[in-house]
């Protein structure tokens, strides 16, 4: 016997014809199994989109819960001193007097040229509230 | 292909008339009878319904079918007992001599296979029975062409060997 006969035979038994009872059975139990199986998916399908759901919802409640308020109050914590420090008393900020030279010029005070007046000339004189006004009445 | 329940079915049923042929002829001659060939034949195709038929051409489908099911067939083999029950096929030949003698060396080399170490056993009858190439026995087995080549041709050898009724 050869390999060529070995693989003729091996050839040979591709052809044979396969129990059409074995056939019946597996095709049978396969599709008994795949309907069963895809009841199952169908059934189970629309749970696990109630599932989804329910969780989603279920996290934002949660999330909603926890938030914390826009304007809640810090808490405050309460530190027990337990050394009392004595209060001192600051002394004001001493006053350093500083003498700084004037040197800015005081505005000079235009003084109007003083007219010589004969003291007969004058009939009236009249001083007013302010020192340096003073009302004149001359005759002639 | 969509995934709709009902398309999903048709299609299934489809491939599962296509295909169970050689599923089913597969698994009997890797494991020797044919009620352990139906289970992993069974098993193979509620596999495949399990996973969806969403495959990129009909070789891959194939490819991922022969896989499974000579994955099942390896660990069936590797827990069970060995490789006895003799093949009852029909045949369809002429004569009832021609039939018989036939018969007779089929029968023969269905022993023989039974012989033949795991691996072997697959490789040649994905290669020589089944038809497929040597890169898809490859790819069926997750070994190289190689192994493939080497798997086949040492098969071969002990076969002619023990048809021959050599000692091996």
């Amino acid at each position: 016997m050869t390999d060529e006969d070995v693989r003729s035979l091996l050839h040979s038994l591709r052809d044979e014809p396969v129990p059409a009872d074995s056939l019946a059975r597996v095709r049978l139990a396969v599709a008994e199994r795949s309907e069963a199986a895809t009841d199952l998916k169908r059934f189970v399908m629309p749970w696990k989109f109630v599932g989804l759901f329910a969780s989603v919802a279920l996290a934002i409640f949660i999330v909603v819960l926890l938030r914390p308020a826009k304007h809640a109050a810090r808490p405050t914590v309460k530190v027990r001193s337990e050394v009392v420090v004595a209060a001192k008393e600051v002394p004001p900020p001493a006053v350093v007097k500083v003498e700084r030279p004037n040197t800015v010029a005081k505005p000079r005070r235009q003084v109007a040229p003083e007219t010589k007046l004969n003291a007969q000339d004058i009939v009236v004189r009249i001083e007013t509230a302010d020192p340096d006004v003073v009302i004149l009445l001359i005759g002639d | 292909m969509s995934d709709s329940p009902t398309e999903l079915a048709d299609s299934f049923e489809q491939i599962l008339r296509e295909r169970e042929t050689e599923i089913l002829r597969t698994a009997f001659r890797i494991l020797g009878n044919w009620a352990d060939a139906e289970d992993v034949a069974q098993e193979s195709f509620l596999r495949l319904h399990r996973h969806g038929i969403d495959f990129v051409n009909d070789a891959a489908l194939r490819s991922w079918l022969y896989r499974v099911a000579v994955n099942l067939c390896l660990d069936r083999v590797r827990m069970s007992k060995p490789f006895e029950e003799l093949p009852e096929l029909e045949s369809a030949s002429a004569s009832v001599e021609a039939v018989i003698v036939l018969d007779e060396r089929k029968r023969a080399m269905m022993t023989a296979l039974g012989k033949l170490a795991l691996r072997e056993r697959a490789a040649i009858v994905l290669r020589e029975i089944e038809g497929l190439s040597t890169a898809e026995v490859a790819a069926v087995l997750g070994s190289s062409e190689v192994t493939v080549r080497s798997q086949v041709a040492k098969a071969i050898r002990k076969l002619r060997g023990l048809l021959s009724g050599e000692r091996l």
